[in-house]
């Protein structure tokens, strides 16, 4: 078997530039993980009506923190399409409670916050990059997924 | 020029009139041109301004510097519930519910800076500077 036929036969999701683009993302996911646990224990205390908003919180971040393992461990369509979705709301969420004041809905609190500070920017950026990259991911597994084997 | 103490004698009887019946009036009307606040005379106490902290859209606004021991109210105007806790931990900590609560602390009474923040909000903060 030569060299060239090897690496077509390589399986794609393992791929150099397939591995980075699943360590980028899980990176992005980790990102969002740690801030959201970080500031939970606070928020839970300022919002602390329904559900509360530290425990939106953590269950933002361990849902982030699971789709990440996915994510590194699958690589498949299915894990970048979870990535998407996960990193995706958490993206509009902080968007969306930063400029428009939304009272309680159900069990979800009023987290109405309209200020920028550097973890929740940062962890909003890793959020949109997060859910770009995931959505490139899904793409080209889609797309080779589609492609006819020789 | 013989007229002018009679003339004198005419205005120093107006403003003593004017003036009596300026103390006479109650208190609030008071044209600020004296140095001793009335009201803190007959009361016997000094009375400290207003003091408020308001917290709104995750800031505080209010004073930056007030006397030792003076009582502060704190106003919330955001809907989300917060505090204001100095950064030694040992000052003042006073926590406030959010829309439209309010709660009070006292200043300490030693002087000096104190810079305080929300403890449920990581990135509030403000000072405090009493002297």
């Amino acid at each position: 078997m030569s060299t060239r036929e090897a690496a077509r036969r390589k399986p794609m999701n393992r791929r150099p530039k397939d591995i980075l683009l699943r360590l980028l993302v899980a990176a992005a996911l980790v990102i969002d993980a740690v801030v959201h646990f970080d500031l939970a224990a606070g928020y839970q205390l300022g919002a602390p009506g329904g559900i509360g908003e530290g425990n939106l919180f953590r269950l933002e971040a361990a849902a982030a923190i699971l789709v990440a393992l996915y994510v590194l461990v699958r690589g498949s369509r299915p894990a970048y399409a979870a990535a998407v979705v996960i990193a995706g709301s958490a993206f509009i969420a902080v968007l969306l409670y930063r400029y428009v004041d939304i009272p309680a809905i159900g069990p979800i609190p009023s987290m109405y916050e309209p200020v920028w500070f550097f973890e929740k920017s940062l962890s909003a950026v890793a959020e949109g990059v997060g859910a770009v990259l995931a959505a490139v991911g899904y793409l080209r597994q889609r797309g080779r997924a589609r492609r006819p084997r020789r | 020029m013989r007229n002018h103490p009679k003339a004198m004698m005419v205005i120093v009887a107006a403003a003593a009139l004017i003036a009596v019946s300026g103390c006479g009036s109650s208190g609030t009307g008071g044209y600020g041109t004296s140095s001793s606040p009335p009201s803190a005379a007959s009361s016997g106490a000094p009375q400290s301004p207003s003091l408020t902290i308001t917290i709104k859209d995750f800031g505080y606004q209010g004073p930056v510097s007030v006397s030792p021991g003076a009582k502060i109210t704190v106003k919330n105007e955001d809907t989300q519930a917060h505090t204001v806790t100095s950064d030694d931990g040992k000052a003042f900590d006073a926590a406030v519910d959010g829309g439209g609560g309010t709660t009070q602390f006292t200043a300490p009474k030693t002087p000096g800076s104190y810079p305080y923040h929300c403890a449920y909000h990581s990135n509030m903060h403000g000072s405090l500077v009493v002297k």
